[in-house]
């Protein structure tokens, strides 16, 4: 791993979210079936994937998820007039979303999405699990860097969120609730492809 | 409609209220202290975090010293990009224009993250009051919603109620006929997602505040830990977002010094879980995102304090730190000081905001001058030069009881001479004999407080009876 791979891993562990390191392009399988062993329900079946283009080629998806009782939906596969509202009643109902990322940053543990035509932000919001795709060399040293990078891309993205660990509250007797409008269970896969 | 909501009880009652409630004392104590800690841990191991807060507080002083232009800046950048912006002057200004744009979009259900600004302009009761369904989404505010209430912390609304309280105000308010309700920290959180989640599913428009405006892009930044900002800025078709003019700053450079500061000082994380970056409606190629952006920008008092004594005031980022050091706030909660804006900062804002005639008590009675929000404040707010200053204000206009400033003026002048004050303890000795320590400035200040008596000897008088002694 990369200095600001192992940094992020850290940190991003620290706020409570999980950390999957894929140490040869050949090991995403093994990593893959780890992650989502411990995230798919069966009770909420449907994984979301959100392949922006940047995903790991060639993974079995469908065989994957359908070892642990989840059925997978490739957005991109979703057409038509209707595909915002299919795309948003299969996310509401979702166990599991899955996106890749814009960049991240180590030193707050940082995931940043942008809103696209082939991202979601709702894939990493509404699910009570929230699986990212990450390139070691997506990861940035600091969040400042990851701003400096939503700025100089000269065109700004309409909405940009920053992810930094789960959902959380404190509003009940300051007592620390892990999951509350977001996804309680987050995860990155990290490596190089 | 006044310009910052009051309530009006006396601070007395307020007080003794606050000191008589037993779940309060608890629950306050425990949040706030857990919340300081936090701060200070948190910068301790950052020292980037101190760094960038330095860099920050210059250039916040120099965007609030700007502010007209910058503003101007940021309406022409956020219509650049799609988006609408409305200056407000008033409370009245800014329900006016949210129900304008509801009623060209026939929105019925509202969903809302928290914001100190709506809460300052009673948003929700003037959308109520038109027949809007109005939600608060974030879990304290959602509480204090359906508990009819204020928020009593900048940043845990409901710090004031225990698990058992909200249990039954569920129970009361919005669970379904035979449906349990747990005691459990873990399952009410649960039993709020799952409520809270049919409102976001539903609703037509989305409300947020803003913590940061950037003038360069016309970009409002929105921070929260639950990630309700998120959903609110996702997924209704109309989208608005009401800051005051004070969250202005210059340019990303700026953002990326200041954006850090309200987590780490309000409850001691580098960066809240989630940060919502919004620069205009949903672009033609996405597929999520508002149909509409609309960015009302509120005065309502503030261009009065811009360039006047306190116009370091306008630096405040609304963490809540100078709240979690104060031992008055600590003792008495948000509710004690009648006001949205509490702690420190709210006993400086609300004279300025809402009039010594409503709020002028606040900087004489509900500080000790103990100067720990001084140390605490990320922006270097000098919160207890302004809450003496305001002290001034309130005694040069006579607002004290004239009882109060007559005692205080003989006090003054019996203390200014060594004969005055020794009189005075012979007359204190004479007093408590007399057993009136109820009376005059003593009344009230025993209710809560044990004071000693005065000895029957004071240590000059010793020593003036042994020196005799010894010399004889």
């Amino acid at each position: 791993m990369t200095d600001n791979s192992s940094a992020f891993s850290t940190q991003w562990q620290s706020l409570g979210g999980q950390v999957y390191p894929v140490a040869t392009p050949n090991d995403w399988l093994t990593s893959l079936r780890a992650v989502l062993s411990t995230m798919i329900d069966p009770t909420s079946p449907a994984v979301v994937g959100f392949d922006n283009g940047q995903w790991p080629p060639g993974l079995p998806w469908d065989a994957i998820c359908e070892e642990f009782g989840g059925v997978f939906y490739d957005m991109n596969n979703l057409y038509g007039e209707s595909h915002t509202k299919a795309v948003r009643e299969l996310v509401t109902q979702a166990g599991v979303g899955i996106t890749g990322a814009a960049w991240a940053a180590a030193d707050t543990g940082t995931v940043a999405l942008y809103a696209t035509a082939r991202t979601s932000l709702s894939a990493s919001l509404l699910p009570p699990s929230h699986l990212i795709l990450l390139k070691q060399s997506q990861i940035y040293e600091t969040v400042t860097q990851g701003l400096k990078a939503v700025h100089a891309s000269g065109s700004l993205p309409h909405l940009v969120k920053l992810i930094s660990g789960p959902s959380m509250t404190a509003d009940i007797e300051g007592q620390l609730v892990i999951g509350v409008h977001g996804p309680g269970h987050v995860a990155c896969l990290i490596g190089d492809w | 409609m006044e310009h910052l909501p009051q309530d009006p009880r006396p601070w007395p009652v307020r007080r003794d209220t606050a000191l008589q409630d037993t779940v309060l004392q608890t629950t306050l104590t425990h949040v706030t202290h857990r919340l300081n800690n936090a701060r200070i841990a948190a910068y301790r191991h950052y020292p980037s975090g101190e760094a960038a807060r330095i860099r920050a507080i210059a250039r916040k002083r120099e965007a609030i010293q700007d502010w007209s232009v910058l503003l101007d800046r940021a309406e022409e950048e956020i219509t650049a990009h799609g988006g609408h912006v409305k200056r407000a002057a008033t409370p009245e200004a800014v329900g006016a224009y949210v129900l304008e744009i509801a009623r060209q979009h026939s929105v019925k259900r509202v969903i809302k993250s928290k914001s100190m600004v709506t809460e300052e302009v009673q948003l929700n009761a003037q959308l109520e009051a038109a027949g809007l369904d109005v939600r608060e989404t974030d879990l304290g505010e959602y509480i204090i919603q359906l508990a009819h209430e204020k928020p009593s912390h900048i940043l845990a609304p409901a710090a004031h109620k225990n698990r058992q309280q909200i249990q039954r105000l569920f129970v009361d308010t919005v669970a379904d006929a035979g449906e349990e309700v747990s005691e459990d920290i873990q399952e009410l959180t649960r039993f709020a997602r799952n409520k809270l989640r049919q409102d976001f599913l539903s609703a037509d428009m989305g409300i947020t505040g803003g913590n940061f405006l950037v003038a360069e892009t016309g970009t409002v930044v929105v921070i929260t830990n639950e990630g309700n900002a998120d959903m609110v800025t996702t997924m209704p078709r109309v989208l608005v977002s009401i800051i005051g003019i004070e969250k202005i700053v210059q340019d990303w450079d700026a953002l990326e010094d200041i954006i850090q500061q309200p987590a780490l000082s309000g409850v001691g994380q580098r960066l809240s879980s989630y940060t919502t970056i919004i620069s205009g409606p949903r672009a033609r190629e996405s597929w999520e995102g508002p149909d509409e952006w609309h960015v009302v920008l509120l005065d309502n008092g503030r261009r009065k304090i811009h360039g006047g004594p306190y116009q370091d005031v306008l630096s405040c980022i609304r963490c809540g730190a100078c709240l979690n050091v104060c031992p008055v706030f600590q003792q008495v909660g948000g509710h004690g000081y009648g006001s949205v804006y509490s702690g420190p900062i709210g006993t400086v804002l609300s004279p300025l905001l809402g009039g010594m005639d409503a709020f002028g008590e606040l900087p004489s009675h509900l500080c000790t001058m103990c100067y720990a929000c001084q140390e605490a404040c990320p922006m270097d707010i000098p919160l207890p030069h302004e809450i003496i200053s305001l002290r001034e204000t309130a005694v040069s206009e006579r607002r004290e009881p004239a009882a109060v400033r007559t005692q205080y003026r003989l006090w003054g002048q019996a203390w200014s001479t060594a004969t005055g004050y020794r009189r005075s303890v012979t007359a204190a000795r004479l007093a408590q004999r007399l057993a009136i320590r109820r009376v005059g400035l003593a009344a009230g200040w025993l209710h809560t407080r044990t004071m000693p008596f005065v000895s029957s000897v004071t240590f000059l008088e010793d020593w003036a009876k042994k020196h005799r002694r010894g010399s004889s």
